[in-house]
């Protein structure tokens, strides 16, 4: 979970807590995300009683003792106290399911999400949907004004690996559009980072809310000289639908689903690196870089981080953590900040690479060394996929990290 | 009106399509046929401008240009799906227009 999210889950929480009178508390949405707020809940001694979530696949598991049950469950404790807490972005319809079964306790939002959402046709709802919506075109009218015949390209979600795909395919995508410029809008700086290595000059970077409002303006303008490229938001777009029938990789997805270009295409890739001007602190080939941290992503065990460290420690090699802002070096390695278009320069000096399956890898996929992506195994979305079925990279070593794991030496 | 919209549209389906003006009436045909033959009585089907008759349930023209309009405007519930061929977002039609998918995969992942 983004830190600006947690913030905002940890006020509210606190700002509601004086008025729980001790019903029981269900999660709904077994993902990243709830088990952060899990975490969270449980260091304060709040106890979970179970998480809901509507995948077969997922009713069974555990989470630090809380079971992950069917949401029928909660008619169980269907009483005004009992609280569900929702911290996806499917609160909208979750918070239906709920009512629809007959469930008469709260229903709480502890992040907002997802600001396309709200389930009601009130006149109230409708107003401030269209007050957004014509802040949206105002956005858009700047943009366009700015950029003169330059095609913009909307991603909506921040996430670097998404990204990096839309960006492998963006000339070719151009190509058929007939444009030749483009100006990428983002929701954050380092998406945009990402679109510089592929030598993109033109980047907007908005906050997640003026984002989705310009998205919004998109979709209700229909405007031809704009384009949303993303896999399965905002909620208009069905391409993840057909995850239900058929296995499509994410690379494929935004190859034939999000662009439209034939399955052959050969994608394009990043050229603007620079080198880390801290190189020689590295020993060359006898160096790993371990990158642990996703935020959107169940982590990994402690443990399995620190078999990975002890055997390349006896190994004799130097070992590296790369964290961003707070996040901690593993016990026994040294922090290693870089900006993104040098972290190549860095790994191909190590020579080693390991990593949790997040947007880094994608971003490592072209770099010269030895990589390896660990996945937590859980599913994709509220798919039967595993997330090594969506994302394994061909030049990594793809490796499942289950509950039996352990790191061979 | 738009609570009439609620009550008749939203509470007596259990999902609703709609259809936009760009896409063929024998793509439509498709999928009333997958509908009918999968018995999905539930199913409103809604082509702009025009609804399917043996579905209507007395809603006007004028109101269904405003659900049109407002499913644009924001998610006002998961249980409507909006079919468009001319889109500024990738969709389906891709998959199939790839050869990645036949068109059954594609209602059968839209529809089901």
């Amino acid at each position: 979970m983004e830190k600006k999210y947690y913030n905002e889950m940890v006020k509210k929480f606190i700002e509601l807590e004086p008025q729980m009178n001790g019903g029981a508390i269900y999660l709904f949405g077994h993902c990243e995300a709830s088990l952060t707020l899990a975490d969270f809940l449980l260091a304060k001694e709040v106890q979970i009683k179970g998480i809901l979530d509507n995948s077969q696949q997922k009713q069974g598991l555990e989470y630090k003792k809380i079971p992950v049950v069917k949401p029928d469950i909660i008619l169980e404790d269907n009483n005004a106290n009992t609280v569900v807490f929702i911290v996806t972005r499917f609160y909208e319809a979750m918070n239906s399911q709920l009512r629809d079964l007959g469930f008469v306790g709260k229903v709480i939002k502890l992040v907002d999400y997802n600001t396309y959402a709200e389930y009601s046709l009130d006149e109230e709802v409708i107003a401030r949907k269209t007050k957004r919506l014509e802040e949206g075109i105002k956005i858009l009218e700047r943009v366009k004004l700015y950029y003169k015949d330059c095609f913009v390209l909307l991603c909506p979600f921040n996430a670097l690996g998404d990204i990096y795909f839309a960006m492998s395919y963006l000339p070719m995508f151009l190509r058929k559009k007939c444009y030749k410029d483009v100006v990428i809008c983002v929701p954050s700086i380092v998406c945009g980072d990402v679109a510089r290595l592929f030598d993109i000059t033109n980047i907007e970077v908005f906050s997640q809310n003026e984002l989705d409002a310009l998205i919004q303006a998109v979709i209700y303008t229909e405007d031809k000289q704009c384009y949303i490229a993303h896999q399965d938001r905002p909620y208009v777009v069905d391409l993840h639908k057909i995850l239900a029938i058929k296995l499509i990789p994410l690379d494929m997805i935004y190859r034939c689903g999000v662009y439209g270009l034939p399955i052959d295409t050969v994608p394009v890739e990043p050229v603007n690196w620079k080198e880390y001007d801290r190189l020689n602190n590295i020993i060359e080939g006898k160096a790993v870089i371990i990158s642990p941290y996703a935020k959107s992503v169940v982590g990994i065990q402690n443990d399995i981080w620190k078999e990975i460290v002890d055997d390349y420690k006896s190994q004799g090699y130097q070992i590296f953590t790369n964290v961003v802002g707070d996040e901690v070096p593993l016990e026994g390695t040294e922090a290693l900040t870089a900006p993104l278009n040098e972290m190549k320069s860095v790994v191909e000096r190590a020579g080693t690479f390991i990593g949790i399956r997040s947007g880094l890898c994608d971003v490592l996929k072209t770099a010269n060394c030895r990589k390896i992506a660990l996945y937590p195994d859980y599913n994709y979305c509220d798919t039967k996929w595993k997330a090594i079925d969506m994302y394994a990279i061909d030049s990594f070593e793809n490796i499942v990290v289950n509950g039996d794991y352990k790191w061979r030496k | 009106m738009l609570n009439n919209l609620e009550d008749n549209l939203l509470r007596k389906n259990a999902h609703i399509i709609l259809v936009q003006l760009d896409v063929s009436d024998s793509f439509v045909s498709k999928i009333g046929d997958y509908l009918d033959k999968k018995r999905r009585k539930d199913i409103l089907l809604i082509k702009q401008n025009k609804i399917k008759e043996k579905y209507n349930n007395g809603v006007n023209d004028s109101d269904l240009e405003k659900l049109f309009k407002l499913y644009r405007i924001y998610e006002f519930s998961d249980r409507v799906i909006l079919i468009s061929k001319e889109k500024n977002y990738g969709d389906l039609f891709n998959y199939v227009n790839t050869g990645l998918i036949s068109e059954r995969e594609m209602l059968e992942a839209l529809l089901e």
